[in-house]
């Protein structure tokens, strides 16, 4: 009985250190699912960041593929705006590192100046840093230096006119030597640095670590050193680690963006456009463009014969024919309107279906105007005719919106007729031709030398397992080593220089499906036109 | 009569030795249990942000998939049936107008929601939502919220108008301030989700939580406030995250 009542001290001792045993592992289980939690909302926030990066750059109205200045301390603020260089003011590497632009643009930056539209933050609360490549940046230097703008296609990949970044992990082994850009989530102090003047450098936020006795820096891109660090920060090290050289004076959380991923996404703006061309021009003419040769010239966008597989032919679809200085021929698909003005300044007395003004007649369809005796007269099918004499007569054609009307260097107007800002004048035999309206972006950036191109009066292609297809765009990427083993080489009249499979090349109607793996060998990006 | 053998068999613990197994296990108890407390606030906390976060990626989905962003559900409070959790109006019954409403979590296909179908916090209180309705060079338009609407005006002249603010102080009825915006977290939202927090069945939260619930298009993310005063919690799509993702799949020029 003695014995019994003694035990029964033991036995509580035994529950309050089973008590404590469970408080400290619920509270150690706490601290791990809270760093957990920590870390997966600066990556979750990290990984926006990159995705507004990358919409940013692929969305701009008018230089597509290019990423905003960082919010730099240089003018005495991080508030969240893009800082640009001064156009006098020579490049500094400065320029490309700060904190992400959230809210909007300096001066003199290019319109539009927005920002990336969310409030980025580390778990931490501090915002996040950018830094990004040379390449790919509005050039605000001296005009003297040219070009003003990065021409940004596939061929930059392998051909940049500055190194791209590089990153490395914490054991100095490369993950990427294409990087277009690094976001970077500096969280809170270590080490000796201090943010609390007004405008701390990178020093102040971003880490260094040393790799074989190599230091590596997040911060020091104010010279052209591109290289970065992504590691883990020093709390996941055990201090018996022998792998990470000590001290860990690092908590930088990095992602970044490739070049081939920025390209990509470019690429598939710039076949949206391309589709949206091509659809527009089937919306008014009832079938798609016929398709300009592969060639081995450059700059081969011409809508060539009945061909219905080739380039884009964004320069030149149609041509309009006048015959002599009376009768001209011209769609009324293609133009908006045509206007006949009398040299003599003798004023149209009567019109149907069409317009009069003074001595013009404008009709946008079948009509006619009467000047007396004379006339002027079109067909629904865009042929106008006259009996006026003079010499001074004109016909003016405006194209219609989503249409352009070619200048030179491209194959333009000859004889009789002349082109002038989306117009076209004819007062005698001649001709002049029609082409697909595209963003200026696109051609001076040459996206139209990236696309393979092929149509069907009937839905019989197919993508994939994708069946009754009209008509498609696929983009073919830098030159590699194809699939086929083919080292391509363009411009060429060989499908094989700008396709990459056996099933993209062999002629017959069946391409690969959109999610084929890209890979070294294998980079055609199929974009389905029709149906939309 | 008690002997005084059996008496002194039975002697308990002194009052020395209870006060301090009490003490300890009111240590150890109070350790766990604050945490435990301080969690279950933690956890409604993030079990909400999660919500948010998944809306946000069940309206991104929904864009790309439908090429336009869903109209708000209507209700005329916290409890009543309104358009139970369906986006207002259906696109076959009229165009969306609505700036502000609740998220149309039937639409959308996410839970948890309540039993008339709206999305629902932690705390059980509905989700709202608001979206754009405003583009092309500040023109009103349903372009956001209209199927190809988007597509048709390409991405270029797409211009999303909901701001987010960091105050209230200053905000007008269409700015986070006059004149030369400033205080605005965003100024180009697409779309802006939130909870109306751990108090959101309480009277007013003040200024700041007072304009969250205007019905228009000026939203305030507090983060320097008095403490109990603001507890929406908000999160909004960057317009480039939208597209971005709708030029991937297609959906956008």
């Amino acid at each position: 009985m003695k014995a019994k009542q003694k035990g029964a001290v033991l036995i509580i001792i035994a529950f309050i250190v089973g008590l404590a045993a469970t408080a400290y592992f619920v509270t150690s289980f706490s601290v791990i699912s809270n760093q957990t939690n920590q870390a997966k909302k600066t990556y979750q926030a990290l990984n926006e960041a990159k995705q507004a990066l990358i919409g940013y750059a692929i969305s701009h109205p008018n230089f597509p593929g290019q990423l905003p200045f960082p919010d730099r301390n240089s003018d005495s603020n991080y508030d969240g705006y893009s800082d640009c260089n001064s156009p006098t003011s020579s490049f500094s590497y400065e320029l490309l590192i700060g904190q992400l632009p959230i809210l909007g643009q300096t001066n003199p930056c290019i319109a539009p100046q927005t920002g990336l539209g969310s409030d980025f933050k580390d778990v931490d609360g501090n915002r996040l840093w950018y830094a990004l490549s040379r390449n790919l940046v509005h050039k605000y230097e001296s005009s003297a230096i040219l070009p003003v703008d990065p021409v940004i296609n596939p061929s930059i990949i392998m051909s940049p006119v500055y190194p791209w970044l590089r990153v490395f992990d914490a054991s100095g082994r490369l993950l990427s030597d294409r990087v277009a850009a690094v976001i970077i989530a500096p969280h809170n102090l270590i080490g000796s640095q201090n943010r609390a003047s007004n405008t701390p450098a990178a020093t102040e936020f971003l880490d260094a670590l040393s790799i074989d006795g190599v230091a590596y820096s997040n911060a020091d891109y104010n010279s052209p050193d591109e290289d970065f660090i992504a590691a883990p920060d020093s709390r996941n090290v055990t201090a018996t680690d022998t792998v990470y050289e000590k001290p860990y004076y690092f908590n930088d959380k990095l992602i970044y963006i490739t070049i081939d991923e920025l390209i990509e996404a470019t690429a598939r703006r710039a076949g949206a456009e391309a589709k949206h061309l091509l659809n527009e021009y089937q919306l008014r003419t009832l079938q798609y463009p016929y398709a300009a040769n592969l060639a081995s010239i450059l700059n081969n966008h011409v809508s060539t014969g009945i061909n219905l597989t080739g380039m884009l032919p964004i320069d030149v679809t149609d041509t309009c024919v006048c015959a002599d200085a009376q009768s001209c021929s011209c769609s009324f698909n293609l133009i908006k309107s045509v206007t006949f003005t009398r040299g003599s300044s003798t004023p149209f007395t009567s019109s149907t279906s069409c317009t009069m003004s003074g001595a013009a007649c404008t009709c946008s369809g079948a009509g006619s105007c009467l000047s007396g005796a004379r006339n002027f007269t079109c067909t629904s099918a865009g042929v106008c005719t006259h009996d006026i004499n003079g010499a001074a007569n004109r016909y003016d054609f405006t194209a219609h919106d989503h249409l352009d009307i070619p200048v030179p260097p491209i194959p333009s107007a000859s004889g009789g007729c002349s082109a002038i800002y989306n117009k076209a004048r004819c007062n005698g035999m001649g001709s002049f031709n029609i082409g697909l309206k595209e963003s200026p972006w696109f051609k001076t950036n040459f996206w139209q030398d990236y696309f393979y191109y092929q149509w069907s009066a009937i839905p019989n292609l197919q993508v994939g397992g994708k069946t009754g297809i009209s008509a498609l765009i696929i983009g073919t990427g830098q030159t590699i080593v194809s699939e086929v083993g083919i080292t391509q080489n363009r411009p060429s009249s060989s499908i094989l220089d700008y396709l990459d499979s056996t099933e993209n090349t062999n002629g017959n109607n069946v391409f690969d499906g959109p999610n084929k793996q890209h890979n070294n060998n294998y980079n055609d990006q199929p974009l389905i036109v029709e149906p939309k | 009569m008690i002997p005084m053998q059996f008496k002194n068999k039975v002697l308990g613990f002194s009052l020395v030795e209870i006060a301090v197994v009490l003490v300890i296990l009111g240590f150890v108890l109070g350790a766990l249990l604050l945490p435990l407390q301080a969690q279950r606030t933690q956890a409604f906390q993030l079990q909400t942000e999660n919500t948010l976060d998944q809306a946000k990626k069940a309206l991104l989905g929904y864009a790309v998939s439908r090429g336009r962003l869903p109209c708000p559900a209507s209700a005329s409070s916290n409890t009543d049936a309104g358009s139970r959790g369906l986006e207002s109006p259906l696109p076959i019954t009229g165009t969306c107008t609505n700036v502000s409403g609740y998220l149309p979590a039937a639409t959308l296909g996410i839970q948890p929601t309540d039993t008339f179908g709206f999305a629902i916090d932690a705390w059980n209180n509905r989700i709202r939502y608001a979206v754009t309705q405003t583009n092309n060079a500040g023109a009103a338009d349903a372009n956001f919220t209209t199927a190809n609407g988007m597509s048709n005006q390409g991405v270029t002249n797409l211009q999303p108008n909901l701001r987010v603010c960091s105050t209230s102080t200053g905000i007008t009825a269409a700015m986070c301030s006059s004149a030369i915006e400033t205080n605005f977290l965003t100024n180009s939202a697409v779309a802006v989700i939130f909870s109306i927090g751990a108090t959101g069945a309480q009277a007013s939260g003040g200024a700041d939580e007072d304009a969250n619930l205007d019905n228009g298009p000026v939203f305030v993310s507090s983060t320097d406030i008095p403490i109990g005063e603001f507890d929406h919690i908000l999160v909004w799509i960057s317009p480039y995250v939208l597209f971005n993702a709708m030029i991937e799949a297609g959906q956008l020029h």
